[in-house]
């Protein structure tokens, strides 16, 4: 009995040093993806927000043969939100916006680069002009190694246990779910205190991330901004405009996808209107995708209940914007 | 690794189910790898630091059971500089540097001395100072030098204890590492109930009392007296839950294991003078700084003017022991202070403030709370200039006008709630009784249940793993 009991425990904590093991058993169901019900949820486990994301259907588009799409873009269309099945350019490639890339353009096909970002980190990334694709030539292109010596190595290991990872893997089946939300009411009721990570709407029926949500700091949708920061910002996009349309692009649109507080919960404080201070401002060049003014105007839900992110709905108005431009 | 964490479950779970499926020589291998890797999941690469005094301190203690006259003495020396030489080169050398620094701008000069961009290694100044009392233990003819190095190894990184004490003698653990302990369920269940109120001490109530001290501390300049004064007073009993928390688990966690640790406190805030207060606080390093520090100096056989100067001395560098920053040496001085002028005022000037002995008690227990109370202040200020700040707020009665917190009404009574729990524990049930075992299971999973529920998840870190 005692090395049943040895080998059980051993197996649980090996899973979480198995990032193979961890991801085979979330591909094969045995372990319940923590985000199904969103990443709000995920954090507050308030059972109000336990709704499913969204699954979208896939839709058809058809295609335009003379053009390549390249997206620099966040967690609003990383691959599992967006593929290139939704838009109608021939080629699609698709960077984390933070990450250096080096790309080849062709040039027998329109190359259109959208740059997309979330409201709420507009400002930190265009402190400075955006500029972090650049242009290679395929053949010479060889990702120069560096190469770790053995004591670099051993300096820098880490053990690769991973806490979170470890956490998802056991306790996110549906009970331990529900215990988790029991405490979460708990403190919730008890305390008034939920997550440090998200933000409940004035009314409660919405659930807010708090970088947008807090009362200040540079992700705040509240935090005073002067005409002057503007005006750099709108400098910044603008250089970044120029240089991209050096490199060979055919055109590059700016889109700015709002924060979930900037629609839903503008009225937690004095709303800086960002994006409309950005897209309306004159001396912007580049040209924009606007989804804030259909979001906003919108008597339907475009987030995901429980998650910072959109919903198909808003998702699809996005799409539909960007596929118009193309 | 931390005892407050997912992975700790399982490790502890793993290793005391393999600890009991193992002969002894197999045990001691086994838990000098899981001592390893406990260490090896802050930083892998500090374990060298570790294995570099174990055998260095392995062979001292060796050679000086051999040796003869002074050649011990030099043994011994070396043995004590290569350990000091590590606390000072990773502990100490940027303050010195940083100090030399400024004291050279002020004199006008130019000169600049770069800083090392080194981090300290986790528990350093506890498996050195448990370190250097074996090669002290065995130069004095209290400990015999040990033989078997896996046994010494086991000493010095026994994981229970490795990274925040108690700093254990040698003659208290030794002889433990060498006897075969048979499963015995009252060192489970005495373990595990200790385990237990530990962790609730430190995720209930120390990471609770967190959120209101690093709300108030982090800026001071934001808040009026009155907040800076009941976060001091939530500090007081943040910082003793904090490491009595985690001197419960490294105490329980052993225990299991049928290893019995020293205590390391004894319901210090009950103290009715410092002195009591210090053999009642921190007890591991408070005596090894008695044995080692004081008494070698003199203690209290010497002149009047020279004991005064030892005390002085000797929780000056308790401070400086904690960490290097003028806070921390402050603070230690602080307790210098008290103790000498206890120590005048009982010479000189007895007396009591009422003839009654119980209200006496009770005046002293609580001047004795405040005047602890005040130095925390320095502990947990960011750097001297906040400290100061913190006292003249504190000390600006007519702005204590309302309370800032991040917490609501219920929360923060749930807080004194917390406070007088802790405070009734202390006072009438020092052990909680685990012999009657269906009582034990009952009173385990209470505190289980009690620490997930309630318990405080985001400052996970024990203040004493910074020394």
């Amino acid at each position: 009995m005692k090395y049943v009991f040895l080998f059980f425990f051993a197996f649980l904590w090996y899973l979480g040093f198995s990032k193979d093991l961890a991801h085979w058993l979330f591909e094969k169901n045995i372990a319940k993806d923590d985000y199904r019900y969103g990443d709000l949820y995920r954090l507050s486990n308030l059972a109000q927000f336990r709704v499913p994301v969204d699954k979208c259907t896939p839709t058809k588009t058809h295609k335009n043969p003379n053009t390549s799409l390249f997206l620099m873009g966040d967690s609003f269309t990383e691959k599992e939100r967006i593929d290139s099945s939704h838009f109608v350019a021939q080629n699609f490639k698709r960077f984390f916006i933070a990450d250096t890339n080096f790309i080849k353009l062709n040039k027998s096909q329109r190359n259109i680069l959208i740059i997309e970002t979330v409201e709420r980190h507009f400002r930190e990334r265009f402190v400075k002009p955006y500029e972090n694709l650049q242009l290679i030539d395929n053949q010479q292109f060889n990702e120069k190694k560096v190469q770790k010596t053995f004591l670099q190595d051993a300096l820098t290991y880490e053990v690769p246990y991973n806490t979170e990872r470890h956490e998802s893997l056991l306790f996110s089946s549906d009970i331990f779910l529900k215990i988790k939300e029991w405490k979460a009411w708990l403190n919730w009721k008890l305390f008034n205190r939920i997550d440090k990570k998200v933000v409940l709407s004035k009314d409660n029926e919405h659930i807010l991330y708090y970088l947008d949500a807090q009362p200040s700091g540079i992700t705040s949708c509240f935090d005073n901004i002067s005409d002057k920061e503007i005006h750099n910002l709108v400098q910044n996009v603008n250089t970044t405009y120029q240089t991209y349309r050096k490199l060979g692009f055919d055109e590059v649109y700016l889109s700015i996808i709002p924060n979930k507080t900037s629609i839903l919960a503008s009225d937690l404080g004095e709303y800086n209107q960002l994006i409309e201070r950005i897209q309306q401002n004159k001396n912007l060049k580049m040209p924009y995708i606007d989804i804030y003014s259909n979001f906003k105007n919108s008597k339907e839900q475009n987030y995901d209940f429980g998650d910072t992110h959109w919903n198909c709905r808003g998702k699809q108005i996005w799409i539909d914007e960007v596929n118009h431009k193309l | 690794m931390l005892f407050n964490s997912l992975q700790f479950i399982f490790f502890f779970i793993v290793v005391t189910l393999a600890y009991y499926s193992l002969p002894h020589r197999g045990r001691i291998w086994l838990l000098l790898l899981a001592s390893c890797y406990f260490y090896a999941v802050f930083k892998p690469i500090y374990i060298l630091i570790l294995f570099v005094t174990i055998i260095i301190d392995y062979f001292a203690g060796i050679w000086i059971a051999q040796a003869t006259g002074s050649k011990r003495k030099w043994i011994l020396v070396l043995s004590l500089v290569s350990n000091i030489g590590f606390l000072a080169y990773f502990k100490y050398f940027n303050f010195f540097i940083e100090n030399l620094n400024s004291t050279l701008f002020r004199f006008g000069s130019n000169t600049h001395f770069d800083i090392l961009n080194i981090i300290l290694p986790i528990g350093l100044s506890f498996h050195t100072f448990q370190a250097m009392s074996y090669t002290i233990e065995v130069y004095r003819g209290n400990q015999k030098a040990e033989k078997d190095f896996s046994i010494y190894a086991l000493y010095v990184m026994f994981y229970p204890q490795l990274v925040a004490g108690p700093i254990e003698r040698p003659q208290n653990l030794l002889w433990q590492f060498h006897t075969y302990f048979k499963y015995d369920f009252e060192n489970i269940k005495a373990g595990l109930m200790r385990i237990s109120w530990g962790m609730f001490k430190k995720v209930v109530i120390a990471d609770r009392l967190a959120m209101v001290v690093d709300f108030s501390y982090d800026n001071p300049q934001n808040h009026n007296g009155l907040t800076l004064l009941v976060a001091t007073l939530f500090f007081t009993f943040q910082i003793y839950c904090d490491f009595s928390g985690y001197s419960d688990i490294a105490i329980g966690t052993a225990r299991v294991m049928g290893f019995k640790l020293m205590d390391n406190f004894d319901a210090p805030y009950f103290s009715t003078s410092i002195n009591e207060f210090w053999r009642r606080w921190h007890i591991s390093l408070s005596s090894w700084f008695r044995d080692y520090l004081y008494i070698p100096l003199g203690g209290n056989r010497v002149g009047e003017f020279r004991k005064y100067f030892n005390l002085f001395f000797v929780f000056m560098m308790s401070g400086l022991w904690h960490g290097a920053a003028w806070t921390f040496i402050i603070w230690g001085a602080l307790h210098g202070i008290y103790l000498v002028f206890a120590q005048i005022r009982d010479k000189y000037f007895n007396f009591s403030l009422s003839k009654l002995p119980t209200i006496n008690k009770y005046i002293n227990l609580a001047i004795t709370f405040i005047l602890v109370m005040f130095t925390w202040v320095f502990f947990r200020a960011k750097d001297l200039s906040n400290a100061k700040l913190i006292f003249q707020k504190m000390f600006t009665v007519s702005s204590y006008n309302s309370i800032a917190t991040p917490f609501y009404f219920n929360e923060m009574i749930f807080c004194w709630i917390l406070i007088l729990i802790l405070l009734l524990k202390d006072k009438f049930l020092t052990n909680i009784s685990t012999q009657n075992t269906p009582r034990f299971y009952i009173l385990f999973t209470l505190m289980l249940v009690l620490c997930y529920f309630l318990g405080v998840f985001t400052s996970n870190q024990f203040i004493y793993f910074q020394f």
